[in-house]
């Protein structure tokens, strides 16, 4: 399993983009003679994400005072970012950004590799997802099940007839 | 001795031209005063002949206005005598048409009586007989319309009859006609647009039916619901090699 686990800083393509367009402007002044790593991620990423940026420094063995050691591992961050897997989910709610984590982690543990999430809000799915990956698209929704089961109704309480074939 | 000769003839030949001059001068001045005399003639030959055209003219004016006076005065008097004239041919032909008027007038009142009676009788004969010929005309004529009435009453009651007869065959046979094809094809279409109509309030029930079934559903779900069939959702992907 990749041990650079980057589901605590974003989950979704949007915010992963954003993410890798905040570290290149980081990397740009990362030499400058003013530059306070710590700093410049609290201003740019807030204090939850600079924190759990700072944990992924010290997991990964990267020394936060080496502003080489820094750029290096921003730049396999990126690298990371550019081929990661983009799953499309189509979801009959809106999700939460710990709605996001639950899924990213389930895919950490039972597909064993990090996702980015394109998600599109669908209402008319009513519960569950479809899910369109690698040019695949399945509804795993219940909306086909619930249409099979009001015309069932229908159609035995009289008040409409099947289509004739 | 030569210089002395050359001064001498030098001095001669200057007095010579000098007396010239004073004999052109003089002739100059001879001519300038001719001149002036002629001018002095001439100026007064003018005034003198402007004088005499001047006399002429108010003397031929003068003569004109006494010939108009004249002429105005023989004009007046010649009008003054026509006009007498005709006052006395007015007067005169007045009274003779005074007469002559009187005189027709007296004949037109013994003409008038005369004419009067014979008009009298003669429009009474007149009467008389437009009435007698107005009573026959008209026995004649009502006669005569009562006939053509008859007559008319009669073909058109015929001609009514035979195009009633034929109107109501021709409406039989429509009739007939829309019973066997149109009322058939009309139902058929009947049909068919009832079966259409009542397809489409079917599938308008469907999905309103679904829609609120959806609806209700989606809404009753708590996320922890939705999330669940989520994850559920994902393994079954995962089942379905979506993830390979």
């Amino acid at each position: 399993m990749d041990t650079l686990d980057l589901s605590e800083l974003f989950n979704t393509k949007a915010q992963a983009e954003d993410f890798s367009n905040r570290l290149t402007m980081i990397s740009s002044k990362i030499f400058a003679t003013q530059f306070n790593p710590e700093a410049a991620f609290l201003d740019n990423f807030g204090i939850k994400k600079k924190d759990a940026f700072m944990t992924l420094l010290r997991n990964n063995n990267v020394n936060p005072e080496s502003r080489l050691a820094i750029k290096d591992f921003i730049e396999k961050i990126q690298t990371k970012i550019a081929n990661m897997t983009v799953i499309s989910l189509i979801l009959a709610f809106e999700p939460k950004e710990e709605t996001l984590q639950a899924f990213s982690s389930w895919f950490v543990i039972n597909v064993n590799k990090q996702v980015l999430f394109d998600v599109t809000v669908d209402k008319t799915l009513v519960a569950g997802a479809a899910i369109r990956s690698g040019g695949k698209y399945l509804d795993f929704s219940i909306r086909p099940v619930l249409a099979k089961i009001t015309s069932e109704v229908l159609v035995s309480s009289g008040m409409v007839t099947l289509p004739q074939k | 001795m030569p210089n002395l000769l050359f001064q001498v003839i030098t001095v001669v030949f200057d007095l010579v031209i000098v007396v010239f001059v004073a004999f052109y001068l003089m002739g100059v001045r001879n001519k300038e005063k001719n001149i002036d005399k002629r001018e002095g003639k001439l100026e007064s030959d003018y005034s003198e002949i402007v004088g005499n055209g001047m006399a002429r003219e108010r003397q031929i004016l003068d003569n004109a206005v006494n010939q108009s006076n004249q002429i105005m005065q023989i004009a007046t008097h010649q009008a003054n005598q026509v006009l007498a004239g005709a006052q006395y041919i007015s007067q005169t032909s007045k009274a003779s048409l005074d007469n002559a008027l009187q005189r027709m007038v007296v004949d037109v009142e013994n003409v008038s009586s005369s004419s009067k009676m014979a008009l009298d009788q003669a429009l009474q004969k007149i009467v008389v007989d437009v009435h007698k010929e107005a009573y026959t005309s008209g026995n004649a004529f009502t006669a005569s319309y009562q006939a053509s009435l008859k007559q008319i009453t009669t073909l058109s009651l015929s001609g009514f009859q035979n195009v009633t007869s034929e109107l109501e065959l021709a409406l039989q046979q429509q009739i007939r006609d829309f019973r066997q094809q149109l009322l058939a094809n009309l139902e058929k279409e009947i049909e068919t647009y009832k079966t259409a109509k009542m397809h489409r309030i079917e599938q308008v029930s469907n999905n309103i039916v679904q829609k609120t079934a959806q609806e209700i559903l989606n809404k009753s779900l708590s996320l922890e619901d939705h999330q669940n069939l989520v994850i559920k959702s994902l393994e079954r992907a995962k089942k379905d090699g979506l993830f390979d």
